[in-house]
């Protein structure tokens, strides 16, 4: 089952989708665009995200494939959802998109093996992990300031149970600007299966239920301005939309 | 809650990395370098500070904490040692336990504060007046790009004379009158 938050009249309310339209709770219908919509994880507790976890994307960014993952935090403050803005800050050169496979872990995990990880997972929905790589130091990289900003972690708009992805390492991949395809990629060619991320997360420290873990992005970035309107999109979970606002630069 | 922290913040830490112009740092920091402590690391004085299989000492990295909306705390935001600050350090300062913290107190922001680290009978101090950026400059900066939400926690930076401890000792890390006291036991 997709299921999602959504708010109707300033009502927050539980929904499922029903043939491609969103029904809440109470059994009223709407259109996508009538709702407003919340990441479909509640006050998530820690919240990973995977650099270089596609080979050619690694390729991409001028880096061998890590030996081992290349995990990083991003705070709940930058998750937003479905059909919102992302803040393009003033004067940067490149902000690209990174379309994701998002894991929602689904009950307490502790030295799990990567052949029993997936009972661990309680279902996926897709992320947007933004980057803005004019802040991108080499100190703790990627660092906060270039990721884990308000708003730069787009998430939704469904949430899928675990059970109706009978195949999470063979999905699509999929981002387009303004309509136009930027992005492809499969999930096949993650370096680091969420099962063994999961393997090796909970091998030093344990996961709770709510836990997100994002499993990075595979090649094709490209920078965006304000006005573009982003969607990325995993077959079977979701297409996420976003568009990127920016604000004039205040007046000193 | 979300507990965000200011790594090599205090005057000497830049210092220990070596040459900030080399490989793989290429030129000194620009904006406060920051990690995240995760929910699982939260831990209170009085629990055992769990020490991994494999690895002999542990860094008690005392520091004083801002509760956003609250007060302070007094923390010790434990880790495992580690000389690359290149990637981030999720492995070495993310495990279980590994962030003890200390009722709210309150005291003045701009009053400097000596953090006692005491390893068995042994004390370090440190002082706030040593951070490169102090707590209302760390707000400042991060608050441009990061929304700290009420109850989020800001840790201002664990000195580079953090003491070392291992299975078996006892630690306490005191600001003011308020202390945080934790014995180290095998995982």
């Amino acid at each position: 089952m997709k299921r999602a938050r959504v708010m109707v009249d300033a009502v927050v309310h539980d929904a499922r989708e029903q043939d491609g339209r969103v029904l809440l709770d109470d059994g009223r219908l709407f259109a996508e665009e009538e709702v407003d919509w919340l990441p479909p994880v509640e006050a998530p507790g820690a919240i990973f995200a995977l650099g270089l976890n596609y080979a050619a994307h690694a390729k991409e960014l001028a880096f061998k494939a890590p030996a081992e993952p290349l995990v990083f935090l991003k705070g709940p403050a930058s998750l937003i959802a479905h059909r919102e803005h992302t803040v393009r800050p003033h004067g940067v050169q490149f902000m690209h998109y990174e379309c994701e496979l998002a894991v929602v872990i689904g009950k307490e995990a502790r030295r799990v093996r990567r052949e029993d990880a997936m009972e661990y997972i309680a279902g996926y929905t897709v992320a947007n992990d933004y980057a803005v790589r004019d802040y991108l130091e080499n100190y703790y990289r990627p660092n906060l300031r270039a990721k884990s900003r308000d708003a730069a972690t787009p998430l939704g708009p469904w949430f899928v149970d675990r059970d109706d992805v009978p195949d999470p390492l063979n999905l699509a991949l999929r981002t387009t600007v303004n309509g136009k395809v930027t992005q492809e990629g499969w999930t096949r060619d993650m370096i680091f299966s969420p099962a063994v991320l999961i393997e090796y997360l909970s091998g030093f420290m344990t996961l709770s239920p709510g836990d997100l873990i994002l499993t990075g992005t595979p090649e094709g970035l490209a920078d965006c301005r304000a006005g573009d309107v982003v969607v990325t999109e995993v077959e079977g979970i979701g297409r996420l939309q976003n568009t990127i606002m920016e604000f004039a630069p205040p007046h000193h | 809650m979300t507990v965000y922290a200011a790594a090599l913040n205090f005057r000497g830490s830049l210092e220990a990395l070596g040459d900030l112009n080399a490989e793989p740092y290429k030129g000194p920091p620009k904006a406060p370098v920051l990690y995240i402590k995760p929910p699982n690391t939260l831990s209170v004085s009085g629990a055992p500070i769990r020490v991994p299989k494999g690895v002999s000492k542990l860094k008690m990295g005392g520091t004083l904490g801002w509760v956003v909306g609250k007060g302070w705390v007094v923390a010790n935001d434990i880790s495992i040692p580690h000389s690359s600050y290149f990637r981030p350090a999720i492995k070495e300062r993310c495990r279980d336990g590994f962030l003890v913290l200390s009722p709210i107190f309150f005291r003045g922001a701009d009053v400097d504060a000596d953090i006692r680290i005491t390893v068995n009978e042994k004390t370090t101090v440190a002082s706030t007046r040593d951070l490169i950026r102090p707590v209302t400059k760390l707000i400042e900066e991060i608050s441009e790009f990061l929304t700290l939400g009420l109850g989020d926690i800001l840790l201002s930076g664990e000195p580079p004379n953090a003491p070392l401890a291992g299975v078996g000792d006892r630690v306490w890390v005191q600001i003011d009158d308020v202390a945080i006291e934790n014995v180290l036991e095998p995982e």
